[in-house]
C-alpha cells in the first residue's frame, strides 16, 4: 500500500506507468484514476450489469498491467486504455452474443446529442432521454461506439482514431454515418 | 473504487502476474518486420519471374498465330506466379496492418506500399538478370516446377498454333532435327531470310530453342524465327549459316 497516494495524484499517466514498472503499488493510482470513467464508458456501449462491468474492468486492468511495457509513449495513455477496454467489451459480447437493449445516458447527454443531430427540439426531455437511449442501443455497434466516444466521453477525432485504430478520415465518416442512422431511426421511431 | 483497485492488485499478487518484458514486444515487432521484409523480397522474385515470362511471351505474341493470338496468350500467362505474387502482397498487407501506427493510414495506401516494395525489388532483380538464373535453378531443383510454373512449356508446345520448342538434336543442310518438349522429333526447315544479320548467333547442337513458324506436315516445321529458350537481352535470333535457303512452301491461314 502507498503511504501518501495524494502525493502522486499530480503525476502524469506516463510517469505513473514508469513508476508501476518499478513497483506495482503505483498501479492502484492509475486504476483509481480510470476505473469510474471506464465503467461509465462500458455501461454506455454495452449496458452490462454492474457485476459484468466489474469483470470486464478487472480483465482490462490485468491486461493493461501485463502489457505496460508495450505502451507507446507517443500515444495518450487514456487512448490506450480505452482501446483495451473497447476490445475487451467486444470479446465479452462475442462470448455472450449479447446486444444491449438500452444504453444508459443522462438528460444532459441526451440534450447534447439532440443538439448535435438536430432532433425535434419540441420533444419533452423525459421522453428524449429514454428515446435517445433506446435509439442508441438500436444502432450498429460501431456507430454507437463513435457517438459515445465523441459526444459522451468527449474524445477528439485523433483520440477516437487511436482508440478504434482507424484513420482520422474513417472516424469522420463513421460519425457522419452514425448521426445519419440515428436520425433515420428517430424518424421511424416517431412514426 | 479503492476496493476494486485493491481487489485487482490482490489478483495480480496471487497469480504472480508480471508485466511482459520489453524483449517480448521487441521480438514480436522484429518477427513482424522480418515477415514483411521476407514477403516483400519473395514478392519481388515472383514479380521478376512474371516479367521474365511476359518478356519471353512477347516474342511469341508479335508473331501471327494460325489458331489466334488470344488462344496463345491465354496459354502463356504465368498463372501460378501471379497467384503467388498476389498471395504474398496480401500477406505483406496483413502484416503491415499490425504495425503500431498502420491504422492511421487508409487500406489502399498499405496495399500500394506492399506492391511498391515488391515491384521495386522485382525490377532490380531483372536489372542484373537474376530472374533468369532463379528460373533455371528452380527448373533444376524443384520437382514439377516446369509443368506448374514455367508458362513457356504450355505456350511453346503448340505446333498447330505455330509455336514449337525443344532441343536441337542434329544439324542438316536445310535445317536441324528438334526433339520437342514431349520427346517427339521434328524436322525443322530453317528460313534464314527473315533473320537480320545483326545480333544473330548460330544455333548449336544440344541447345534448347523456341521456334515461331508454321507446321508444314506431320513432323515437319518451317522455322521463321528461332530464339534461345532462356531468352536474352535485346534481339538474339539464331541462324544457321551452313543451311541453304529452301523454297518456302505456301501455307494458307484459316
Amino acid at each position: 500500500m502507498l503511504q501518501n497516494p495524494e502525493d502522486y495524484s499530480s503525476k502524469t499517466d506516463n510517469e505513473l506507468v514508469s513508476l508501476t514498472l518499478g513497483n506495482q503499488v503505483f498501479f492502484a493510482i492509475l486504476m483509481n484514476r480510470y476505473s469510474e470513467k471506464l465503467a461509465r464508458y462500458v455501461r454506455r456501449i454495452s449496458n452490462l450489469s454492474p457485476e459484468e462491468i466489474e469483470d470486464v474492468l478487472q480483465d482490462v486492468f490485468i491486461k493493461v498491467y501485463k502489457n505496460l511495457n508495450d505502451f507507446d509513449q507517443d500515444l495518450k495513455f487514456s487512448s490506450w486504455i480505452y482501446r483495451i477496454t473497447h476490445n475487451q467489451v467486444i470479446s465479452h459480447h462475442r462470448a455472450k452474443s449479447a446486444r444491449p437493449q438500452m444504453v444508459e445516458i443522462d438528460e444532459a447527454l441526451a440534450n447534447r446529442l439532440r443538439a448535435e443531430i438536430d432532433l425535434n427540439s419540441e420533444m419533452a426531455s423525459k421522453d428524449l432521454q429514454s428515446k435517445v437511449s433506446i435509439l442508441l442501443a438500436s444502432l450498429k455497434p460501431i456507430h454507437r461506439e463513435v457517438l459515445v466516444l465523441r459526444f459522451f466521453e468527449e474524445k477528439s477525432y485523433e483520440e477516437i482514431s487511436d482508440i478504434l485504430k482507424k484513420p482520422n478520415g474513417s472516424v469522420a465518416t463513421l460519425i457522419h454515418s452514425a448521426k445519419k442512422e440515428l436520425k433515420e431511426k428517430y424518424g421511424k421511431f416517431q412514426q | 473504487m479503492e476496493n476494486f483497485s485493491n481487489k485487482v492488485l490482490e489478483i495480480i499478487k496471487q497469480k504472480a502476474i508480471k508485466p511482459r518484458p520489453k524483449l517480448y514486444f521487441w521480438a514480436r515487432d522484429f518477427v513482424l518486420w522480418f515477415l514483411v521484409v521476407l514477403s516483400t523480397f519473395l514478392g519481388g522474385l515472383a514479380f521478376s519471374l512474371i516479367i521474365l515470362f511476359a518478356k519471353f511471351q512477347q516474342v511469341g505474341l508479335s508473331y501471327p498465330r494460325p489458331l489466334g493470338k488470344l488462344n496463345w496468350l491465354l496459354a502463356s500467362i504465368p498463372y501460378a506466379w501471379l497467384i503467388i505474387f498476389f498471395l504474398l502482397i496480401s500477406f505483406i498487407y496483413f502484416n503491415l496492418k499490425h504495425f503500431r501506427k498502420s491504422y492511421k493510414y487508409p487500406a489502399y495506401l498499405l496495399i500500394l506500399t506492399s506492391l511498391f516494395g515488391s515491384v521495386i525489388i522485382g525490377f532490380i532483380t531483372v536489372g542484373f538478370d537474376g530472374h533468369r538464373q532463379i528460373n533455371e535453378e528452380f527448373s533444376r531443383r524443384v520437382p514439377f516446377y516446369g509443368p506448374v510454373f514455367d508458362a513457356r512449356l504450355n505456350s511453346w508446345d503448340r505446333p498447330n498454333n505455330g509455336a514449337l520448342a525443344g532441343k536441337v538434336e542434329s544439324m542438316g543442310n536445310s535445317g536441324f532435327v528438334l526433339n520437342d518438349l514431349h520427346g517427339h522429333e521434328w524436322q525443322i526447315i530453317f528460313n534464314n531470310e527473315n533473320n537480320s544479320s545483326e545480333k544473330t548467333r548460330e544455333v548449336k547442337i544440344g541447345q534448347k530453342v523456341i521456334i515461331n513458324g508454321w507446321p508444314v506436315e506431320s513432323g515437319v516445321f518451317l522455322a521463321e524465327e528461332v530464339l534461345p529458350w532462356e531468352g536474352c537481352r535485346g534481339p538474339c535470333h539464331l541462324t544457321c549459316p551452313s543451311c541453304s535457303s529452301p523454297n518456302k512452301p505456301k501455307i494458307e491461314l484459316r
